[in-house]
């Protein structure tokens, strides 16, 4: 019987989260600030396996809000034992992480320059 | 000499305009031949004074403007974003937050004039209740 293959679901204009291979996979892309933070925290109720991808590629700006979003998420998963990286950081993104120190508070987190290394670590 | 070049920008306080304004700030410190790394940091701090002026500032009234001013000179290059708020009451709080405490009580936020001081070479939050409120930032080559 043919069965339709289940796609990303969409969170607003700018996150979407896609459960395959036992990996939970948020893409962010535009404005990581004040809407897209709202859609993160919507996202992250979804998370469905314990091994999470967070794909920023896309994002072309980020702000305080949006980054905190974000934290919440990867401190939501440590502190529930979940696996979590980060892929395609852009700048703005590093720039924030920087200044923030936030390697310091959660040393726990992954950063990576692609979707391949992120998948093989969590795999 | 010490000639100023000037940009000027008004954008609406809706939400998305301050990218108008990151992409303006960019490009004039390329023209300015401003490195790269610091160019990347005043637009993230850029960023974050905008989206301060449209919500906290003009609360999102669309009928109240945000206006940048971008002036280069010589030495330095000087980014003001002003709104027309009610003014700060308190002076703005510069100190780095608690992040233990806020990861530990799950509350994150309230980063930003720390994020903007660390991002700039100088910073400056002018605000009288009233007058509304104007950010200036500095960067220096």
């Amino acid at each position: 019987m043919f069965r339709k293959k289940e796609g990303p679901i969409k969170f607003g204009d700018n996150v979407s989260l896609e459960q395959k291979d036992g990996i939970s996979i948020i893409y962010v892309s535009n404005n990581l600030s004040y809407q897209t933070a709202d859609e993160l925290r919507e996202a992250r109720t979804q998370i469905k396996y314990d091994k999470i991808l967070l794909d920023l590629g896309q994002v072309r700006l980020t702000t305080s809000r949006g980054m905190g979003a974000l934290m919440g998420i990867v401190i939501d998963a440590v502190d529930n034992n979940r696996k979590v990286c980060i892929c395609n950081i852009s700048n703005h993104f590093i720039n924030i992480f920087e200044a923030m120190e936030l390697a310091k508070h959660v040393p726990e987190i992954k950063m990576f320059d692609t979707i391949d290394e992120g998948m093989e670590y969590l795999l | 000499m010490n000639r100023q070049e000037k940009v000027t920008l008004t954008i609406p306080s809706i939400l998305g305009y301050e990218e108008v304004v990151v992409e303006t700030v960019g490009a004039v410190a390329r023209v300015k031949r401003y490195p790269f790394e610091k160019t990347s940091k005043l637009q993230t701090a850029v960023a974050e004074a905008c989206v301060n002026a449209i919500e906290h500032g003009n609360k999102e009234n669309p009928e109240k403007d945000v206006i940048v001013t971008i002036i280069c000179a010589e030495s330095s290059m000087v980014v003001s974003i002003k709104d027309f708020g009610e003014g700060h009451i308190k002076p703005p709080d510069f100190q780095m937050p608690d992040l233990k405490k806020q990861i530990e009580e799950k509350k994150l936020g309230g980063w930003g004039m720390y994020l903007m001081r660390t991002l700039v070479d100088k910073l400056e939050v002018d605000s009288e209740p009233g007058d509304g409120t104007t950010t200036t930032m500095i960067i220096y080559p």
